[in-house]
């Protein structure tokens, strides 16, 4: 929290550096996730050169919360080694305030889903993951919060609520969350999900990052593919979540690279203009 | 209920059409066949052609206008352990194409894992020969005009390698 308020965020990843050079004038930290700022090299996955000097360039306007994809941190099978050299790699070239991952798995028996998958939400999976957070928190002095994620499946159930398996973690580690309001937006409309009973039953005194993004719907599906600006209902939620969770530090705006072709820088750095007004109460910096 | 482990592979192989749920576990009976598997299974397709279009922009290109790229992208993700790692996919991806009948599309193919090769700090010079000019190709896929055809009796030879100031250079090199 700066001055009383949450900061505010946009994703990054490399390549768009006179867009970089407008959001640092419009946020105050700079979301970057691992895999996305990797290469592939002869020695193995590594952190792109070229992205990393435009990130150390920028860290003196800023500083960095790291947002991973891959730990698959969920894994029966182990979480991935390459993402942890790569965060290892990000906290000794940058400031980093924070550093998150998904509640979910990636790679199953070696083989990788292309997607992300919730876990049961069992003992055995409630002690396999406290397990991998306990290491995280060890391994590195900064906060480490975990995010739900959205469902492509139907829920798979076990002896806990989601919101419940969420608390027991953060009680039995000491992790933060994320909270993002357009995943709770995609499994409202994909599978009625009760975002409100979530929230309630969620301790919030946990909630340290609020994630914002947008997304199409196709073929029925509300997709949380970053790809769109946010819309009303996600900013209704959101509204909702900050009233709730005066803990708060970040919202971050999450957008794919990909997307910007479509989307325009300017409407990019629109959104973040309008994001501080509406949400921070505040002007652009 | 199933360890964490059995649950897991066991939607691994759903996803890959491999074997039918277990008829012990009601969940996962119940996926097999939803409507929000097959949703699944799309999600992790469009996440690879991603990947694949932003790594392997000029052969997606040219596999597009051939009407070929969904057909590729389903047959790659079907066939490979895609790497979860946009430039290891990429790899991936083109290597499949280097000994494809259409000799256009593995020269592309051949360019491009050539240029990744060079970026990830491999030594060398690579070669690849074309039958048309490279130049015409690539200008033809980033502006939507006709793709140049070939130029029988003209080998175009470009050579690409982090010693080139210029990373590439091409030249005519003989006549057939």
């Amino acid at each position: 929290v700066l001055n009383g308020r949450p900061a505010l965020c946009a994703t990054y990843e490399g390549g768009e550096p006179r867009l970089l050079e407008r959001m640092l004038a419009l946020v105050d930290y700079i979301e970057i996730s691992p895999d996305s700022i990797s290469c592939t090299t002869q020695d193995g996955i590594r952190l792109n050169p070229e992205i990393m000097a435009e990130l150390e360039n920028a860290r003196s306007a800023t500083r960095f919360l790291v947002h991973g994809v891959g730990l698959s941190i969920a894994s029966a099978e182990g979480r991935s080694d390459d993402y942890l050299r790569l965060l290892d790699d990000v906290f000794e070239r940058l400031p980093v305030a924070w550093h998150s991952e998904h509640l979910g798995f990636t790679r199953v028996a070696g083989e990788h889903l292309g997607t992300m998958l919730p876990p049961p939400r069992t003992e055995e999976a409630l002690d396999l993951i406290c397990g991998r957070v306990s290491e995280l928190r060890a391994r590195y002095a900064v906060p480490f919060l975990l995010e739900h994620i959205v469902r492509i499946l139907p829920d798979c159930g076990g002896t806990y609520s989601d919101a419940a398996f969420m608390n027991a973690i953060a009680r039995e580690t000491g992790c933060g969350f994320v909270v993002d309001a357009y995943n709770l937006v995609c499994d409202r409309e994909n599978f009625a999900f009760d975002a409100d009973a979530f929230l309630a039953e969620l301790d919030l005194g946990h909630a340290k990052e609020l994630h914002l993004a947008g997304g199409e719907t196709y073929k029925g599906f509300r997709m949380d593919a970053h790809s769109r600006l946010t819309d009303e209902p996600t900013r209704a939620l959101a509204r909702d979540i900050l009233d709730a969770a005066p803990g708060i530090g970040a919202i971050t705006f999450e957008f794919l690279k990909q997307a910007l072709p479509s989307l325009g820088d300017d409407a990019v750095c629109a959104e973040l203009t309008d994001l501080r007004t509406t949400f921070l109460d505040d002007k652009p910096r | 209920m199933t360890s964490l482990a059995e649950h897991q592979r066991a939607l691994l192989d759903l996803m890959r059409g491999r074997a039918p749920a277990p008829s012990e576990d009601p969940y996962l009976a119940g996926v097999a066949g939803s409507r929000e598997l097959d949703f699944l299974r799309e999600v992790s397709l469009f996440w690879c052609a991603v990947g694949i279009r932003s790594t392997c922009t000029w052969t997606a290109r040219w596999l597009d206008r051939h009407g070929a790229f969904a057909e590729a992208i389903a047959a790659f993700h079907a066939g490979e352990n895609v790497s979860p790692y946009i430039e290891t996919a990429g790899r991936q991806f083109l290597e499949r194409f280097l000994v494809h009948a259409d000799a256009p599309t593995a020269t592309l193919a051949a360019l491009e894992l050539a240029l990744l090769r060079v970026q990830a700090g491999e030594p060398g010079v690579f070669r690849v020969d074309w039958d048309r000019n490279p130049n015409a190709v690539i200008r033809a896929l980033r502006t939507g005009d006709a793709l140049p055809d070939a130029e029988p009796g003209r080998v175009y030879r470009l050579e690409i390698s982090s010693d080139f100031a210029e990373l590439m250079r091409c030249e005519l090199v003989e006549a057939r």
